[in-house]
């Protein structure tokens, strides 16, 4: 990557005076135009917001690289100002990598922002090695931008810090040309897991300029946060590491993998993890965003349910360990035993959620039965809609009102339970104790007959 | 204070209202309750909780500020009347010995609305939201242990989302939410300004903290004794839930625990602590046991009001239902057993009176179902 970026700026000039001459009559292959938006702080000092926030629309180039610094085949947009059109160089070669590109090509454009960005010595404990030998590197000057781009189907987050090559004007080209320094990216900004399992969150990067780099891993979360793992590339120590996170060291000094493990998911675990990557004077993050999904358990009580007729009773649909919290519990009833309508049933009544020591939730929603008659083999189902679940999850019971055709016998048995039993006991010490008894029977009924 | 930077531990909440007035006293519940809670008695905290509204509804002050000194509130101060208010009594030492106090802070303040109203402003032009409701909240703090390590705080929230978060021990500061990236890189850059904020913290914030502490000593250092209510439920399937009740409580910190023959159990629900009207704090603490089971099942209860802790036996009470059932059954076997002896002994007496006879069979016959007539159903 090193070589490719010196010997490249160092040949550009030639090559694209080169190039203008042989192709200018060519269609070029474009690549991907992002529209993008300028941000920049009006009147901002450190410690205090901005007096405003200026926002200019801009456009970003992510043509093949063999396209860089070549002229536009194309008129850019009149509402643009000048020097809001950012042609970017990839040595990393990155955003030629599929999975972007096709991240990209989602129907809804992706959301783009472009900063002004000024490389500065980062001062945690982890990324100090990094600047500790040069004092003023000579690289550094001129103008610095970073990007950040998210795809609108949420499967690409990249924050690119590029340094500027070339203005418009120069060269007699209408582009800023600029060129990657340092990409951090996560293939899922969200992610999901339940409770117990282990999470890999997603998060990778590329330097086209030298291999030294720290990493940090932070958490942040409604007000509260501590950095969650610290790695110093440079001197390869790890400074800080959370219990039950886990780095791939392989892959890291490799790839630039420098997704995190954890590896038993909690509730306590929920928030944003930041991953952020230093190399000498500069600093990317992204953000990964772990949400808990955990399905409901769902039970109906009293199960079977035995109404007597003319009788009411409560049916209970005990919803718990979920999470998060945002849960509904519709209570379906179908009329008469198959092909019946269905309808919601509305009076039902609910318990707050109660939080467990686990920090799921549990809560009971509650409907009467009446036991009449007509109702009986009518269907009750109690359907939860959760996060955790995709259609839903319901658990049904038929109504049986005691004394229906098709039932008396369970009845009897639920009702008669004892006096069966008694029947039994007697009727095992009879003819034991008194074989005679039930014979003089037999023989009473003959007489009869 | 390492091992609270390096804790998990948090408090959710659920928010349903969202009417005005109830809006801001949930906004000061998250900020008071969401922020990192405080440690055993002997440790003080001096913290402020800022928040902002774009659109304040019916009751909620488009900007108010809030202070306390421990768990108690400290000064007050709202849009609506721009006034800075001292809130507990013991203050008045505080302002004979200053007179200016109330109305240098009353300016300071006021500033503090002014900025928010503006940074509000730029917040949602940087969001693109030309409307609706949004807040801005800003909450900083410190405190001082018993052992003299002291620690603080700094964070600043945008739509209930961490915007900036100051780790002061790296002087650095922290997004974890999209487009703040250019102001935390701006205030990276300097670092004298995290320096400051620093300093505030660990000497300024700490030096009014023990001021506070020493003017309130008889009310900050006030312990409030629980009350411990011990009892039962019926849960699922045969299982019954113990809970034990605890209220009127000061100091926030307190320990309670359910113990089974001697041994700590895990509770079935959150442990959370919250706040009485009268500054007091209750909490519960449940466990679910078999009633099978032989044990001994005791509720534990430490606090800083009391020298030992506070054990609370639960004693399981037969219920009444049950007492009958028992009862009933008792008595059908006594019954059963009547019958069956009857019977044996009957059966026994008429071998030995002698033969088989049809019309001695019919009546033993007949003697025998009127024996067993208790049940017609047969």
């Amino acid at each position: 990557m090193v070589h490719l970026y010196r010997w490249l700026s160092l040949l550009t000039p030639f090559a694209v005076a080169v190039v203008l001459d042989l192709c200018s009559a060519k269609k070029s292959s474009l690549g991907p135009l992002i529209d993008c938006w300028y941000v920049e702080e009006v009147e901002s000092r450190a410690g205090s917001f901005p007096k405003a926030v200026s926002q200019k629309k801009a456009l970003l180039l992510l043509r093949e690289n063999g396209h860089f610094r070549r002229p536009l085949d194309f008129t850019p947009p009149e509402h643009l100002q000048p020097g809001m059109i950012f042609d970017l160089m990839d040595p990393t070669l990155l955003l030629q990598d599929p999975v972007f590109r096709s991240s990209l090509r989602s129907k809804e454009a992706p959301s783009c922002e472009i900063n002004a960005y000024s490389p500065q010595a980062a001062f945690v404990d982890w990324a100090l090695s990094l600047t500790e030998e040069q004092r003023s590197p000579p690289d550094l000057g001129g103008e610095w931008f970073s990007s950040s781009i998210q795809s609108a189907n949420g499967k690409f987050s990249l924050a690119t810090i590029q340094q500027v090559v070339s203005h418009p004007g120069e060269d007699g080209i209408r582009v800023k040309s600029t060129v990657v320094a340092l990409h951090v990216f996560t293939h899922s900004p969200t992610a999901i897991a339940q409770l117990g399992q282990a999470v890999t969150l997603d998060c990778g990067f590329s330097l086209a300029r030298e291999g030294r780099f720290s990493l940090e891993w932070r958490y942040q979360f409604q007000g509260s946060g501590h950095v969650v793992y610290a790695y110093d590339g440079v001197r390869d120590r790890v400074l800080l590491a959370q219990e039950g996170t886990e780095l791939f060291f392989g892959d890291l000094h490799k790839k630039g993998y420098a997704s995190l493990l954890i590896h038993s998911v909690s509730i306590a675990h929920e928030g944003t993890y930041l991953c952020s990557v230093y190399t000498p004077y500069m600093q990317a993050q992204r953000g990964v965003e772990l949400r808990i999904h955990e399905p409901p358990r769902i039970s109906l009580s009293p199960e079977p349910l035995l109404v007597l007729p003319g009788q009411e009773m409560v049916l209970e649909c005990a919803v718990s360990h979920y999470y998060p919290l945002e849960l509904t519990v519709e209570w379906l009833r179908r009329r008469g035993r198959k092909g019946g309508a269905t309808e919601y049933v509305r009076q039902a009544w609910q318990t707050s959620h109660k939080r467990n020591a686990d920090g799921t939730f549990n809560i009971t929603s509650s409907i009467r039965v009446q036991g009449s008659r007509e109702d009986h083999g009518d269907l009750y189902t109690c359907h939860v809609s959760h996060a955790s679940l995709k259609t839903g999850a319901r658990k049904s019971v038929h109504l049986k009102v005691a004394g229906e055709s098709g039932l008396s016998i369970d009845n009897v048995i639920g009702l008669f339970l004892t006096a069966l039993a008694l029947y039994g006991i007697l009727k095992f010490l009879g003819i034991k104790v008194c074989p005679g008894l039930f014979r003089g029977e037999e023989e009473n009924k003959e007489k009869l007959e | 204070m390492c091992n609270r930077l390096g804790s998990f531990e948090r408090k959710s909440f659920s928010v349903f209202s969202e009417s005005g007035a109830t809006m801001a006293l949930i906004l000061i519940f998250l900020l008071v309750f969401l922020s990192p809670t405080y440690g055993s008695s002997g440790s003080h905290s001096l913290r402020y909780f800022y928040t902002g509204i774009s659109e304040p509804g019916s009751g909620a002050p488009e900007f108010y500020r809030i202070g306390y000194v421990d768990d108690m509130p400290l000064t007050w101060y709202d849009s609506g009347t721009q006034q800075f208010q001292l809130l507990p009594k013991w203050t008045s030492k505080l302002e004979e010995e200053d007179p200016e106090y109330k109305e240098r802070y009353t300016q300071i303040v006021r500033g503090w609305q002014q900025g928010f109203k503006v940074d509000m402003r730029t917040l949602m032009n940087r969001y693109n939201q030309s409307a609706g409701v949004h807040t801005l909240q800003r909450m900083y703090g410190c405190e001082k242990n018993q052992d003299g390590s002291t620690w603080g705080f700094h964070q600043i929230a945008y739509d209930g989302h961490d915007f900036l978060s100051f780790d002061k021990d790296r002087l650095t500061y922290v997004t974890a939410m999209p487009g703040a990236e250019i102001t935390t890189q701006r205030w990276n850059a300097d670092r004298s300004n995290a320096e400051r904020r620093k300093a505030y913290l660990e000497q300024i914030c700490i030096e009014w903290l023990e001021k506070y502490v020493k003017y309130g000593a008889k009310e900050l250092n006030n312990k409030v004794r629980p009350q411990v209510k011990v009892s039962d439920r019926k849960s699922e399937e045969r299982l019954i839930t113990l809970h034990c009740q605890v209220t009127g409580f000061y100091p926030r910190e307190i320990d309670v625990k359910w113990m089974k023959n001697g041994n700590i159990m895990h509770g079935t629900a959150a442990k959370d602590i919250l706040p009485n009207h009268d500054g007091t704090y209750q909490t519960r603490e449940s466990v679910e046991i078999d009633p099978q089971e032989e044990a001994k099942y005791s509720c534990h209860v430490e606090h800083s009001s009391m020298p030992e802790s506070l054990t609370v036996l639960w004693e399981p009470k037969s219920s009444s239902l049950t007492a009958i059932i028992i009862g009933a059954i008792a008595v059908a076997v006594v019954l059963i057993a009547v019958v069956i002896g009857v019977i044996i002994w009957k059966k026994r007496a008429g071998k030995k009176a002698g033969g088989y006879s049809a019309a001695s069979a019919k009546e033993d016959g007949s003697s025998t179902s009127s024996g067993t007539s208790p049940n017609p159903a047969i």
